[in-house]
């Protein structure tokens, strides 16, 4: 029995080396392709065929056209007038603020520095808090001495690590898009 | 001056040289040539796929038609990723794979359907030949020789019969094939080497 690609081989007019040898030092291989070549000369010297006349007519006849798309139309000249009149303004009171920060420049950095210095006072000393709160919990010891010993230290880390990419490939395949399927090829229903 | 095509005209023209896609946003953009233009392309093969699977020309038509039906009232559900060929003859495929679950059909004569009695039936359901008229004499032959390759075809698994009509006489390739199928590419090159093997098996006697 011809080996599967070989025909193709044949066909396509690009035999390998070792092809052609086998094809002029072996009676039974040479019998073999010329036989497939013969049925694949037969099934495509088959008449086409065709459906009646008529048939794209009783297919139309039953297929629903969609309704062309509408054409859109131009804007009224009104609402050109109103979007333009938006646009002027916008932009005539983005330049003003824009020269306007330019203009008392020393001004906005004190603000800007005022506001920073409270955002920072209200935060250090709640991070505070937090980590004292933290180290009176009678388990913070225990951390402390896991934590302490830098192989245990690193163990942890290493645990941690393997979790976190754990996590992050079955996140990603939870998120992968589905196989590909030809959409709406199911089976006819009848 | 010569006279202007008119828009009909212009417009079928400018469909035959698009591409199925482009035919396809056409035809999603309720454009009735464009639909027209699709059954055109693949009347002939979707039709001759589904003949040679179930070797009833009444049939056939029936489910060549329902398939078109099928897929032109679903034409937003295609993606443009996938061959439109792949995706219609998949759907023909698949509505001749469920009506021979449903009956097994015999091996048939090429000269009628197997419930044609009359001679007006037998006329009535005789294979259209394509464009080409043949002599007297290379009718016969291509009738006798077709008619038992048809046969031969017809003994075949239906999944074995699928992929030898696409690839050997439909040419596609087998990527297309396997696309069609939902079948993996080796799988579909052994499907069709076994049923070139079958075939020669059942056809033995007329290949000298």
């Amino acid at each position: 029995m011809l080996p599967p690609d070989d025909l193709d081989a044949w066909l396509a007019g690009a035999p390998t080396r070792a092809q052609r040898i086998q094809f002029e030092t072996s009676e039974e291989y040479r019998e073999a392709l010329l036989e497939e070549h013969r049925l694949v000369e037969l099934l495509q010297a088959l008449p086409t065929v065709a459906p009646r006349a008529g048939f794209a007519d009783r297919v139309m006849a039953r297929v629903q056209v969609p309704a062309p798309a509408p054409v859109r139309r131009a804007l009224p000249a009104w609402a050109t007038r109103r979007t333009l009149g938006i646009a002027a303004t916008l932009a005539v009171s983005l330049g003003g603020s824009v020269w306007w920060t330019a203009a008392n420049e020393a001004l906005v950095r004190g603000l800007v520095g005022a506001a920073t210095s409270t955002v920072t006072g209200l935060w250090v000393p709640a991070a505070q808090a937090q980590v004292a709160a933290m180290a009176a919990h009678p388990w913070a010891l225990r951390v402390e001495q896991l934590l302490g010993d830098p192989a245990r230290a690193a163990a942890v880390a290493s645990a941690l690590g393997a979790a976190y990419l754990g996590g992050l490939l079955a996140l990603r395949r939870l998120l992968a898009a589905p196989q590909a399927t030809l959409a709406g090829a199911g089976h006819v229903a009848r | 001056m010569p006279p202007e095509h008119p828009p009909s005209t212009a417009a079928a023209a400018s469909l035959r040289a698009a591409t199925d896609q482009e035919v396809v946003v056409a035809a999603r953009a309720g454009n009735e040539l464009a639909f027209r233009e699709l059954v055109r392309r693949y009347e002939r093969p979707v039709f001759s796929l589904i003949y040679r699977m179930v070797r009833d020309r009444e049939l056939a038509e029936d489910l060549a038609q329902e398939t078109f039906i099928k897929v032109l009232n679903a034409l937003d559900s295609y993606r443009p990723e996938y061959r439109f060929s792949s995706w219609i003859f998949k759907i023909a495929n698949n509505a001749s794979i469920d009506h021979l679950r449903r009956k097994e059909l015999d091996t048939l004569s090429l000269d009628g359907a197997p419930n044609a009695e009359s001679a007006d039936e037998i006329e009535a359901t005789a294979l259209q030949v394509g464009d080409r008229l043949p002599t007297p004499l290379e009718d016969v032959v291509a009738r006798e020789l077709g008619g038992q390759i048809g046969a031969a075809i017809a003994q075949l698994r239906p999944e074995y019969r699928a992929c030898i009509i696409l690839r050997h006489i439909d040419g596609r390739a087998y990527e297309e094939i396997a696309e069609t199928l939902d079948l993996p590419l080796g799988t579909v090159k052994t499907y069709i080497h076994r049923a070139r093997h079958e075939l020669r098996e059942l056809l033995g006697h007329i290949r000298e």
